[in-house]
């Protein structure tokens, strides 16, 4: 079987890995735009902060380099289902399956000086190396999802004056409720990082290079600023090919990861699947996400019948040594007659559970992550907080399940 | 291949900690509680002790959920490992991991899971009480009597424990 892969990022190599561990036969090719070999960019943040070196970036992978041709630097141009080919540097390769694995791309709006030298996002190795090689010092982030959080941080952390601007009324909107957010946006605060919440950046000011920023409220004076404010889908190729595209942008699949054309297979950034707790479609912008569809995508290729279960969103963060985590919905995603939210505050952590109808739907942290790992797997799993409390009354099956004991405090 | 594991019989434990102790001594030349990749928890009201260790899950969901893909099964074994190196610490695999079992090291600032100690448990050596063992799973009484417990009490929830499907 001859399979082709577009993109070499996190699901284009876990597609790859799978269906070498299955088929030792299959004949892989990875075609990657970037001419750099495969990294995570979830270290990113890490080596422009300076915690990790360059080479550690690039994972260490146990392709079989002569099953699996890898060419780098070699954008897919085309994709011409009919003929079960794609093309790559004006040549034809032919397919028995394809996998779209494209990714993402951060986007930059539409405003005045959006051009010029200074303005930065991070996505690529390429992304960090300019940065530094442009050594800013007075900085603007805008956007605070994950990333844009992490990279004032690191940045902050490297020395430089850092200021955040973020259109919603509070840091990181989607991903935290109001108090838990507070809470965050409190400890970056100590630490002297600036944040503007409810402001929209409209227009980059300099003379040929970067020298400030203007939002609706006020002007910054900055040689740098940092687009983290969203992401798109890599979703062109295959809406040219005639690949249906979902509703929120992704490129339509099934539970198994297929697309529309029945030998076309897309798992990764650039997919809409469903989210795991409501079944509404979902985008879900997240390694592991990646990584889980890629195998399901892959298995599903070589003819196995698997099924991906949904997406949860789930994210990790440090907010300068405090853990934070936040996973499934947001207390205005969810039912306000149905719900009931479990608060507990320390000193030092917060812990929310949403609970709704029964079932946990929601978890956020800061400050410490201990038993929230079960806590997630039950939550994943669907399990009612009714059917924690009789394990944990029942010292037969606590005996089994140890772990329980730690979650217990956190749903009283 | 199946390897030998980790046994904890609570019966025998009287939350000594000494485990902790060499465990985190062998590891990370520390004399202390909280780094450990053996906890033992105290149930204090039954004062019952159990103990959480990795598992070396046969589908590692921390495998899964590793940003830098430096997780891996311990190639002729099912041990999970990891590759320090390329570990950045971001605690995604202590989220995935359903058992509570893997650790952050916070002088390494990297996230670590029991390693057997290449073979040589220390925890069981050192352990004065006997609580601990290493045996092959199947050589268990303890199995059977986990399978009893199941269909007479929760055969749901040690079933979502078990790992059939895929992880999320
Ligand atoms: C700074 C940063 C921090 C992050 N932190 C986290 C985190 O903490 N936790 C988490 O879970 N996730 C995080 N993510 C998200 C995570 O990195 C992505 O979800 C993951 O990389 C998605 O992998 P992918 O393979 O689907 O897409 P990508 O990594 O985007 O890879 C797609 C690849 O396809 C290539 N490509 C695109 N078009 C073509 C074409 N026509 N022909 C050939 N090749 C093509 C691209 O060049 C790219 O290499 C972070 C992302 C960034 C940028
Ligand atoms: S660390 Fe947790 S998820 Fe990983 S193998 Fe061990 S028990 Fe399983
Ligand atoms: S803490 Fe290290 S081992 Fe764990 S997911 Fe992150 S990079 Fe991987």
């Amino acid at each position: 079987m001859r399979i082709i892969i577009i993109g070499n990022g996190a699901a284009g190599n876990q597609a790859a890995q799978t269906i070498q561990n299955r088929d030792p036969e299959a004949e892989i090719t990875i075609l990657g735009a970037e001419s750099i070999p495969f990294y995570s960019a979830c270290a990113l943040p890490d080596y422009l902060a300076g915690w990790i070196k360059r080479d550690q970036l690039f994972l260490k992978s146990s392709l079989n380099r002569h099953r699996v041709e890898i060419r780098l630097g070699q954008a897919v141009e085309d994709i011409k289902p009919d003929r079960q080919a794609v093309t790559a540097g004006g040549e034809l390769l032919f397919y028995d399956r394809l996998i779209i694995a494209s990714g993402s791309r951060p986007v930059l709006p539409n405003i005045p000086g959006i051009g010029m030298p200074g303005n930065f996002v991070i996505k690529s190795v390429h992304d960090i190396d300019r940065i530094l090689a442009h050594n800013p010092r007075r900085i603007v982030v805008i956007g605070s999802g994950n990333i844009g959080i992490e990279a004032a941080e690191t940045l902050e952390y490297q020395g430089c004056k850092v200021s955040i601007i973020e259109m919603m009324p509070r840091i990181m909107p989607r991903l935290f409720d109001e108090f838990p957010a507070m809470l965050i946006r409190k400890i970056l605060e100590n630490h002297g990082i600036e944040i503007h919440t409810g402001e929209k950046a409209q227009e980059v000011i300099g003379n040929n290079r970067v020298e400030g920023l203007i939002t609706d409220c006020r002007e910054i004076s900055c040689d740098a600023v940092i687009w983290a404010a969203g992401v798109r889908q890599n979703t062109e190729l295959a809406r040219a090919a005639g690949i249906e595209i979902g509703s929120l942008g992704g490129i339509k699949v099934d539970s198994q990861m297929k697309t529309s054309h029945p030998e076309i297979y897309a798992c990764g950034d650039c997919v809409e699947t469903s989210d795991l707790l409501t079944g509404k479609p979902a985008l879900c912008l997240l390694w592991s996400c990646a990584k889980a569809q890629a195998e399901v995508a892959a298995r599903n290729c070589l003819g196995e019948k698997i099924a991906y279960p949904g997406a949860l969103k789930l994210v990790a963060e440090d907010a300068y040594g405090k853990p934070c985590m936040a996973a499934g919905l947001l207390e205005e995603e969810l039912n306000k007659k149905e719900l009931k939210i479990i608060e507990q505050e320390t000193e030092n952590t917060y812990h929310r559970i949403l609970i709704e109808n029964e079932r946990i739907m929601g978890i956020q942290a800061v400050g410490s992550m201990e038993a929230m790992g079960p806590l997630l797997y039950l939550m994943k799993k669907m399990v009612a907080p009714s059917e924690i409390k009789r394990i944990i009354n029942s010292p037969v099956l606590l005996k089994n399940m140890p772990w329980m004991l730690t979650i217990d405090k956190y749903l009283q | 291949m199946t390897q030998k594991r980790l046994y904890h019989n609570a019966s025998l434990c009287n939350g000594c900690g000494i485990c902790q102790l060499v465990c985190t001594l062998e590891h990370c030349r520390q004399w202390n509680h909280y780094q450990s990749r053996i906890k033992i928890v105290n149930d204090t009201e039954r004062n019952a002790f159990y103990s959480v260790c990795c598992s070396h899950c046969e589908e590692a969901p921390c495998i899964m959920a590793c940003l830098m893909n430096t997780i891996y099964k311990e190639p002729g074994s099912d041990i999970t490992v990891r590759d320090l190196y390329h570990c950045i610490g971001c605690r995604a695999c202590e989220l995935a991991c359903p058992f509570d079992a893997a650790v952050f090291d916070v002088i390494q600032e990297k996230v670590v899971n029991c390693d057997l100690c290449g073979g040589r448990p220390l925890c069981v050596e050192y352990c004065p009480n006997h609580a601990l063992t290493y045996d092959y799973p199947e050589d268990q009484a303890d199995k059977n009597r986990n399978q009893a417990a199941s269909q007479k009490f929760g055969a749901s929830l040690l079933e979502v424990f078990k790992f059939s499907g895929k992880e999320v």
